[in-house]
């Protein structure tokens, strides 16, 4: 891979709706994520979506809206995306409950989706500063570890 | 928030709703009103064309199951038609093509309603 395509990259938006097109934009032409498999970007592309919901939905009061803090960085076997937020820290769901899906109220259905198209997904709520990171990593060579850490 | 709707001529009970756009955590909300706002007038019968849905989000997810458990409580069907490329594709990655009655025709679709 060349070496343009490993640079790291780091973008802030503000967490509302009306930027969730732009961020999907944005990470659909990266160099790494424009030469993946049509499958693999169109997963890569939802959970990013799924995740950048979650901190839109839940991680900001209504009248305090922070940032979604995205950070993608590209090695020779795997691209690892980082979503983050300094809002008031939400633990996701680990289990989804079917018959109760619609009453989840921090993210279960968007956290399920995310570990269905992820190879590694770990969250880390920062108990001191705030906010909640989640890590998502999709290998090039479909290469799956699935590691999940609530 | 306006719904693209139409009666079919076969069975004047079912709405037919056609869905356009990103069906993301913003448009959701508002559709979710939107659907809530027709069973409240007495539509019990809903069939979702999703021919022209770009994008579909869990906040869209989240309401179709919403919105077929509340029909199913008063008696009502909930069904989806048309489902895209797009659409078909996070049907089965989050495994949800069995919980829904879906059809590739709208002509199939009116049929199965009662």
């Amino acid at each position: 891979m060349a070496t343009h395509y490993k640079k790291d990259v780091k973008i802030n938006v503000p967490a509302f709706n009306e930027y969730l097109e732009a961020i999907r934009n944005f990470i659909e032409h990266i160099p790494a994520v424009k030469i993946m498999g049509s499958q693999d970007r169109f997963n890569l592309l939802l959970a990013v979506e799924e995740a950048s919901e979650n901190v839109i939905k839940h991680a900001y009061d209504e009248k305090a809206k922070g940032d979604i803090e995205i950070d993608i960085t590209t090695d020779d076997e795997k691209i690892t995306i980082i979503i983050s937020d300094r809002g008031k820290g939400y633990v996701p769901k680990e289990k989804l409950d079917w018959d109760h899906v619609t009453e989840l109220k921090v993210g279960g259905l968007g956290i399920y989706i995310i570990e269905k198209l992820m190879d590694r997904v770990k969250y880390h709520i920062d108990k001191e500063k705030g906010g909640t990171r989640i890590k998502m990593v999709k290998y090039f060579n479909g290469k799956k570890a699935k590691e999940k850490v609530l | 928030m306006d719904l693209d709707t139409k009666i079919p001529e076969s069975k004047k009970d079912v709405t037919i709703v056609n869905l356009k756009g990103r069906l993301d955590v913003h448009y959701s909300t508002e559709l979710e009103n939107a659907l809530n706002a027709l069973i409240d007038q007495g539509k019990k019968k809903i069939l979702l064309s999703l021919a022209d849905v770009e994008y579909l989000s869990s906040s869209g997810l989240r309401v179709f199951i919403a919105i077929s458990r509340r029909l199913k409580e008063v008696g009502g069907e909930f069904k989806l038609m048309k489902l895209n490329e797009t659409t078909k594709k996070i049907f089965k990655i989050v495994e949800l093509i069995d919980m829904f009655d879906i059809f590739e025709t709208e002509e199939d679709a009116v049929k199965s309603f009662s």
